[in-house]
């Protein structure tokens, strides 16, 4: 059964008095466990489909169903609470809560959720030794370097033991050694514990490491291949 | 919510040196307020304090038309009958007879018009404590000659300070304000400027004459004054008496007019008494001042304990041509100067509120545009408004807290160390305070409820800005705010 399945997507931005179709149509299937880059040139609708399907923003029209609840018929809170248990989030420009810590970060999604402070704790651990950064727990966003923050965004969207990561353009501020190391931390992260990873993309080392491949151009589905 | 808590914390702490400005405005305006408001009641407290509680008293037993026309002629019988209602009655403290007509005084060439007061001295010192108003020090031409140890330049100074005074503390007020140098020579001011004189006691054919009227008549302990006056039923009043000692009174009007005696000596020269066919004496009063075990309270449309009383008393003596007034109509205007006074320091208070309040809107504005993307990734990753809510509530709440409480804790001292070292107004404002019949002294209130109350109204003004954050919050957008 697909994790997410988009049927007949469109989504229509009023720019002033102007339309602007971001999306035309579009229709999706990703099953668990794929490791998959949404490309395409810079507006051609990457995030807004990433925005769509993590139920940051409405459809005009269509369909979007997760894991069997089509997300575009549930309220606010609904859709709060629903992101909050099935999605990971990994965004361009880390977005960590800076006032936190590495650890508190991670803890967050956790205390969220209504954990116990046991488990926060434990599973915090294990996930920023995970990520290589045990030993950065108690620095502040502000201590620690772009990959390092992005490395502790990808525990903080695994925190929550989600159904699937989102990732908008996750190695976009990234130098090389950073983005490698990023990309083999989710390609590791999904071949040992089956994490689905749905990222948008237009680095060519990210491309490299996807094993399904999804052009987009103009808001359509130009070309979807399976590369590994 | 420890967790809320901990990043709203946080939170103020990213930018120290708004947190420090708005905090510190928030301190400010509490801290003008409470001390205002300190300044405004403790000056009621006062003026009810000495002219309500020590002198008018809470209520008034009249012959009914004396209100209207307080003639010798309107006077009532202080029977029997009356002083055992009032004793039994356990909400009464003090109750004491007064009788009152005005009358001419001379001394020599001099002549004044002047009020006599007939009083019991003993009651009226417990109700009043007349006796701590009788002038034991005076400057005068003479002792001043006599202070040759004080320079030349306050020397001449001091010829300004000129009159009767109390109290030591009274006499150094005033020449502490006129030079802080006076401060090295007040006991040796004091010590040659003592004047000596004595309370009244029952029985005595002996007065005590206000400062203001002795200066204007030229007379001194022992020398005599006769007085002449309308009497009961149209007879004549005269007699001359000695002066036992002068009052330094707190109210200027009253220095320039009052003259006490022992009220059976003023029943006599009124002549306000009748032999009854029994044989016995009716003597009468023109009225009877009460003090209740209440305070008396300034705020308007109350009906206090006091009300209360005045109104059983009322039913109590119906029949006997007897009205019992309340102070808040035997002295409307100053109720009503109370009154406009605390409307207009209320509504300046509140124009400080509102500026403070529009202060700290300007920071949550702020707050919120900076934080918009913040937010935005909050309710991405699972954060529900509602806690998003709490989180700008509670910022709100410690910004305002930190303010209130660091006035409180500013205020208090300051408030206290006022109420018991009031400020004496030696300049404009202190004439002003004695044409209007006050003693030139601004004390403060003791820190109680208004340190709650004020405090209170600037939570709930703060808390009122918190209004447009969770607007905001209600309709941000979380792809907007994602791209913002």
């Amino acid at each position: 059964m697909a994790v997410i399945e988009v049927k007949n997507l469109h989504k229509i931005y009023c720019a002033g008095e102007v339309e602007v179709h971001a999306i035309r149509g579009i229709d999706l299937k990703i099953e668990q466990g794929e490791f998959t880059a949404i490309v395409g040139p810079s507006g051609s609708g990457k995030t807004t489909l990433l925005n769509l399907i993590g139920g940051l923003d409405e459809p005009t029209e269509g369909i979007i169903i997760i894991d069997g609840t089509d997300i575009t018929k549930l309220k606010d809170n609904q859709l709060i609470d629903f992101r909050l248990w099935n999605i990971g989030f990994v965004f361009q420009a880390y977005n960590l809560i800076p006032v936190l810590t590495a650890k508190e970060n991670i803890e967050f999604i956790m205390h969220l959720q209504g954990k116990s402070k046991e488990e926060r704790n434990r599973r915090a651990m294990e996930l920023l030794k995970e990520v290589g950064l045990a030993d950065r727990a108690n620095s502040r966003p502000s201590q620690l370097s772009g990959g390092q923050q992005q490395r502790v965004a990808v525990a903080r969207a695994l925190a929550s033991k989600p159904k699937f990561v989102l990732a908008d353009e996750p190695t976009a501020n990234l130098d090389s050694v950073a983005t490698k190391n990023l990309l083999d931390l989710m390609e590791k992260l999904n071949h040992e514990e089956n994490m689905t990873f749905i990222f948008s993309t237009h680095d060519s080392r990210v491309i490299e490491k996807a094993h399904r491949i999804v052009r987009i151009e103009d808001g359509r589905i130009v070309k979807d291949e399976k590369v590994k | 919510m420890k967790e809320l808590l901990k990043i709203a914390w946080r939170n103020l702490w990213r930018n120290k040196r708004r947190t420090i400005i708005t905090a510190s405005s928030v301190f400010f305006a509490t801290l003008i307020a409470l001390i205002m408001r300190s300044f405004q009641l403790g000056f009621y407290n006062y003026t009810i304090n000495s002219v309500i509680e020590h002198f008018v008293g809470h209520l008034q037993i009249q012959q009914t038309d004396y209100h209207n026309n307080p003639s010798i002629d309107n006077v009532l019988e202080f029977s029997d009958t009356i002083k055992k209602i009032l004793q039994n009655n356990d909400q009464i403290k003090f109750f004491i007879p007064r009788l009152e007509s005005g009358a001419m005084a001379s001394h020599g060439t001099n002549s004044k018009v002047c009020v006599v007061i007939g009083i019991d001295p003993i009651k009226e010192n417990n109700f009043s404590g007349i006796s701590r108003h009788l002038a034991h020090y005076k400057i005068d031409n003479a002792n001043i000659e006599k202070m040759n140890f004080l320079p030349p330049d306050l020397q001449v100074l001091i010829k300004k300070a000129k009159g009767y005074y109390a109290n030591k503390k009274k006499l150094k007020d005033i020449l502490i304000y006129m030079d802080k140098d006076f401060n090295k020579y007040i006991d040796q001011i004091a010590s040659n400027s003592l004047y000596k004189g004595r309370y009244i006691k029952p029985g005595d054919n002996e007065i005590l004459v206000a400062c203001g009227l002795a200066d204007y008549l030229e007379v001194n302990v022992g020398d005599s004054i006769i007085l002449l006056a309308q009497g009961y039923h149209g007879s004549t009043a005269i007699g001359k008496y000695r002066v036992a000692g002068i009052l330094a009174l707190p109210s200027p009007l009253m220095n320039r007019t009052f003259v006490y005696m022992p009220i059976h000596l003023a029943q006599d020269f009124f002549s306000t008494y009748e032999i009854r066919n029994t044989g016995d004496t009716a003597r009468f009063v023109s009225y009877i001042a009460i003090n209740t075990k209440y305070e008396a309270s300034i705020r308007p449309r109350d009906y206090t304990p006091i009300e209360r009383l005045q109104d059983n008393l009322q039913k109590q003596l119906q029949g006997k041509d007897i009205k019992v007034l309340g102070w808040k109509q035997i002295n409307k205007t100053l109720y009503q100067q109370i009154q406009s006074d605390n409307i207009s320091g209320q509504i300046i208070l509140l124009v400080i509120y509102i500026i403070i309040a529009f202060g700290v809107f300007g920071t949550v504005l702020m707050m919120m545009a900076e934080r918009r993307k913040e937010f935005g990734i909050m309710l991405a990753i699972g954060m529900s408004r509602r806690k998003l809510k709490q989180v700008v509530i509670l910022e709100i709440i410690i910004l305002t807290l930190m303010g209130i409480i660091a006035a409180i804790i500013v205020a208090y001292p300051i408030t206290t160390y006022f109420h018991y070292h009031p400020i004496y107004l030696g300049n404009e404002i202190g004439k002003a305070y004695e044409q209007f019949n006050f003693e030139p002294y601004m004390p403060t209130q003791k820190p109680d409820i208004y340190f709650i109350t004020q405090p209170v109204i600037i939570f709930i003004m703060m808390m009122l800005t918190s209004i447009y954050p969770i607007i905001y919050l209600s309709k941000l957008k979380v792809s907007n705010a994602l791209r913002s």
